[in-house]
């Protein structure tokens, strides 16, 4: 992942504005509970755990036509699967608002991050973004597993490295 | 008697429910940028002005949660429709082709437990007005889940006054924060019955009503009392704007609803 004006992971603090340039993964309340159990059931997953980034978003259908909006989706429902998550390596986790008791603690364990995204911000978000794919339960719809590549994407610290919190 | 063709209304509801998503008519000429701004809260009223524009020119829906469906109708005692039973029927082809074509998010469920997206988007949810005339007058509203569910709805006792009606909106927007995408376009229904109040709140926002000076100033000072501006992290913007209907009520009540919406408030009107 690249941030702006050249800051690496470690240097990020929580509360400031960064923006971000990569790849990210979708999820949401429906995949999330099915990847949990195509981990159980050992089955592998089309995209790599480690160091990745988990955006807890579900966009508008008009990918295809690089027309989509996306934007974040209330984190708290997620908490729960942030733990599972980091066991299998996510680095960063992208949403909304704050998260559930013990799991920021979770987080500054592994040393990985959270970050905010603006609400609402959906066609500014959707216009950041170079590439779109579905890559798991195109069945879901809108919560299907998108994978994406953004361009600065702008985001709020919330957790950083250090275990800081900003909220 | 005036005959309104159906497809006509099915049209226009599609166009108009398209239009909200992309460029509402609520949000023509508003700015997110207030002067006395920190350069963070600056930056993100600049993207919350961006996406207004991004959403005009790339065709992209202002927000991904394109909402639930609410339909405010007037209609003259003189105006009719051709080409279906109700006028829900009208309305609902009208949204439902809106959503699609449109390639908007399908957010209603079918059941509240079983929570089934049948992917249209129905029922709109409609609130009809009968009126004098032939008028046929159709106002359209997208709503958000986040800024729906931070909205609440309280029966004061009537010797509570402004102030009570005050503290109510006051502790509503403290414990909604960032939850429900600040800065909120506030509507606030004072009176009438339990059912009926959360209905005025709503068209409080419709129709930008000012019906109570004392009231509004009173929320205005206290509002600056908040700790959080656009989204919730700190700042100054967390109300953009606020506005109130008021209805007869019964001597014994003092029913308050705070209807709260997002930065991204669409709504807009056609008439036929």
């Amino acid at each position: 992942m690249i941030f702006s004006g050249g800051m690496t992971e470690e240097m990020l603090n929580a509360g400031m504005v960064t923006r971000i340039t990569g790849e990210l993964i979708t999820v949401r309340d429906q995949s999330l509970k099915k990847i949990v159990e195509m981990v159980k059931n050992g089955e592998p997953l089309p995209f790599e755990t480690q160091n990745s980034y988990i955006f807890f978003a579900a966009p508008t259908p008009g990918y295809t036509e690089n027309r989509a909006s996306i934007g974040p989706t209330t984190s708290w429902r997620m908490g729960t699967f942030i733990p599972f998550l980091l066991d299998l390596g996510v680095k960063g986790f992208i949403g909304k608002g704050f998260l559930p008791e013990g799991i920021p603690e979770a987080i500054r364990r592994k040393k990985a991050l959270y970050f905010q995204a603006l609400g609402g911000a959906g066609a500014y978000y959707g216009s950041q973004m170079t590439a779109m794919e579905p890559i798991m339960f195109p069945e879901l719809g809108p919560e299907a597993v998108f994978r994406i590549e953004v361009a600065d994407f702008p985001l709020i610290i919330s957790i950083d490295t250090r275990g800081a919190i900003f909220s | 008697m005036r005959i309104i063709d159906g497809d006509h209304i099915v049209e226009a509801v599609k166009n108009l429910f398209i239009k909200l998503n992309y460029e509402p008519d609520s949000l023509a000429g508003i700015s997110f940028i207030e002067s006395g701004m920190a350069s963070d809260e600056l930056e993100l009223a600049t993207v919350l002005n961006e996406n207004m524009q991004k959403a005009k020119i790339e065709r992209r829906p202002l927000c991904q949660d394109c909402g639930v469906a609410q339909v405010f109708l007037k209609m003259g005692k003189f105006a009719t429709y051709s080409g279906a039973s109700t006028i829900a029927h009208l309305i609902n082809e009208g949204v439902s082709e809106a959503y699609s074509d449109g390639l908007l998010r399908k957010s209603t469920v079918a059941d509240p437990f079983n929570r089934t997206n049948e992917g249209r988007n129905l029922p709109a949810f409609i609130h009809l007005e009968e009126c004098d005339g032939d008028v046929f007058e159709l106002t359209g509203m997208v709503k958000g889940g986040g800024s729906e569910n931070v909205s609440a709805l309280k029966m004061l006792s009537p010797a509570e006054g402004r102030v009570g009606v005050a503290n109510f909106v006051f502790d509503t927007l403290k414990s909604a924060a960032g939850k429900g995408c600040p800065p909120y376009f506030i509507g606030i229904g004072v009176g009438g019955t339990f059912d009926n109040v959360s209905i005025i709140a709503k068209k409080a926002l419709l129709e930008r009503s000012a019906e109570d000076a004392e009231l509004a100033d009173i929320i205005n000072e206290s509002v600056k009392k908040l700790d959080y501006g656009i989204l919730g992290f700190p700042g100054i913007s967390a109300v953009k704007a606020l506005y109130i209907k008021k209805q007869p009520t019964h001597i014994a009540m003092m029913p308050v609803a705070v209807a709260l919406n997002c930065h991204s408030f669409r709504s807009g009107k056609f008439s036929l």
